[in-house]
């Protein structure tokens, strides 16, 4: 019994270690391993479950501090998705040489969005960027291959060239893509990158971590963390289409997200700010919110400014 | 019902609408199987980007995500219900340690993850880096350790393990 149910388990780790592989195609074989025996998924599900919830132990605390002295390339983090992003004196560092290069250049410009508009950009070097509201950006005339996510969010489609790979700053993180599509959102707080082709490279000067489609970044406090594989790859930037998908997201997250494509004022009620929610949000043409109440699970109601989203 | 055609995804899935209903079966999923097709249906049908290399294999794919957020919800479901019990006998408002404590707890769970990895010895723990926290392929880690693809097979499935275990006693303690 005892025995069987190891058996089991051994067979489902393997399974989870094969599935794993982006590539892996033999789902006939997983199949006719589940049905062989009733045991054989129980183990799975609990195991692939934990196996699922081992990022955040895996990548929970600060990294030691990079000294902007050190030669960033010997520091290789030994757990890997956790690269400190810089101290406040790295990152001082950074700014005062990233401003230094940028704002001598007399070609910079900035575009931006009213809350609930979405443009699209298409520049010269064969890239198209794709608005939401809210969001700020800084272009270079003189540079088609740059941009500046200053806030807001924006999906950008690259046509890659490798001789001159087009590079987007985020504050003082920069991303490099290798050919791609790719969504940045990005308030005070917290930056959050999901690749949906190709790939891009997070911090080229440094950790140089190569994001692949479906993989995520979030930066936030200084610390930036991969997630690998968690984002299906057709719902980053579903926002274009009034679509937001969210796998158990809080719904604070949610509210944002709603407020900046659709742009009105959206109070949440703090008793709700961390409540989660997954599934498919779309939003009708209208942009009546009252009807996203149930599917919320909160009451919702218009209010001289806006909307507010209490519990029911 | 539908007047604009549907993507390719969709396509792939009419097609494959019985196979991956098998696969729910053989999850065991019952009674839910055709609700969590009509799942799969909206996430596909929520799809905006471009076209998927492998469309049946990334269907199969959502659809063991979808198995496995639905084993996790259940879980969730069933401890709610048991901490509901415990919140009425109990203080409320204890769930929220501190952020500083927090950190702490975080540098202290790092410090046993990577004990954790140390005693699996070097090359497991190696290849357990390489595999999950650099995102390598294992083909290309093989290569790197001089070994066989099944033997880091091996060594990941022994890392998972024991990383599993920790993350069990680290939730029971």
């Amino acid at each position: 019994m005892t025995n069987e149910r190891n058996t089991a388990d051994e067979a489902a780790l393997g399974w989870i270690v094969r599935l794993r592989e982006p590539d892996f195609d033999a789902w006939e074989s997983f199949e006719t391993w589940l049905l062989a025996d009733p045991v054989n998924a129980v183990a799975y599900h609990q195991l692939a479950d934990a196996e699922r919830r081992l990022d955040p132990l895996i990548s929970p605390a600060p990294a030691a501090p990079l000294s902007p002295s050190a030669p960033r390339e010997r520091y290789r983090p030994s757990l890997g998705w956790l690269f400190a992003s810089g101290t406040a004196a790295a990152a001082a560092v950074a700014a005062f040489i990233g401003s230094g290069i940028m704002w001598s250049t007399p070609g910079l410009y900035e575009v931006r969005t009213r809350p609930g508009e979405q443009r699209e950009l298409r520049l010269a070097s064969g890239t198209s960027i794709q608005l939401n509201g809210a969001t700020v950006m800084r272009l270079d005339r003189d540079n088609p291959r740059f941009a500046a996510l200053e806030r807001g969010e924006a999906l950008f489609t690259v046509r890659h060239d490798a001789s001159h790979p087009f590079t987007v700053k985020m504050g003082d993180d920069r991303l490099v893509d290798l050919g791609t599509r790719f969504d940045i959102v990005r308030t005070p707080a917290r930056t959050a990158v999901a690749v949906a082709e190709g790939a891009v490279l997070y911090d080229p000067e440094g950790a140089r971590v190569q994001l692949q489609a479906g993989d995520a970044l979030e930066i936030a406090g200084g610390r930036a963390v991969a997630v690998r594989g968690r984002t299906a790859q057709d719902q980053v930037g579903a926002w274009r289409t009034g679509r937001f998908v969210y796998d158990g997201e809080p719904l604070s997250r949610v509210t944002a997200d709603l407020a900046r494509y659709t742009g009105t004022r959206i109070n949440l009620a703090p008793a709700l700010r961390n409540q989660t929610f997954r599934g498919v949000i779309s939003l009708s043409a209208s942009r009546d919110l009252v009807e996203l109440g149930p599917l919320l699970n909160a009451r919702i109601q218009r209010t001289a400014d806006g909307w507010l989203i209490s519990p029911r | 019902m539908n007047s604009g055609p549907e993507s390719g995804l969709q396509a792939v899935f009419i097609a494959n609408r019985q196979k991956l209903l098998r696969f729910l079966m053989a999850h065991g999923a019952g009674d839910a199987a055709e609700d969590l097709l009509q799942e799969l249906w909206i996430r596909i049908s929520a799809a905006t980007a471009g076209p998927v290399a492998q469309p049946l294999s990334y269907l199969y794919r959502v659809t063991n995500n979808l198995m496995l957020d639905r084993y996790r919800s259940t879980q969730q479901a069933t401890r709610r219900d048991a901490n509901w019990i415990a919140a009425q006998t109990s203080h409320p408002e204890i769930s929220d340690a501190p952020s500083g404590e927090r950190a702490l707890i975080a540098r202290e769970q790092l410090r046993l993850v990577e004990q954790a990895l140390d005693a699996l010895g070097p090359r497991a723990a190696t290849a357990f880096r390489r595999h999950r926290l650099d995102g390598v392929p294992q083909k290309v880690i093989a290569r790197e350790l001089n070994v066989s693809l099944s033997t880091v097979e091996a060594d990941l499935r022994k890392a998972y393990r024991a990383m599993i275990e920790l993350r069990r006693m680290l939730d029971e303690a």
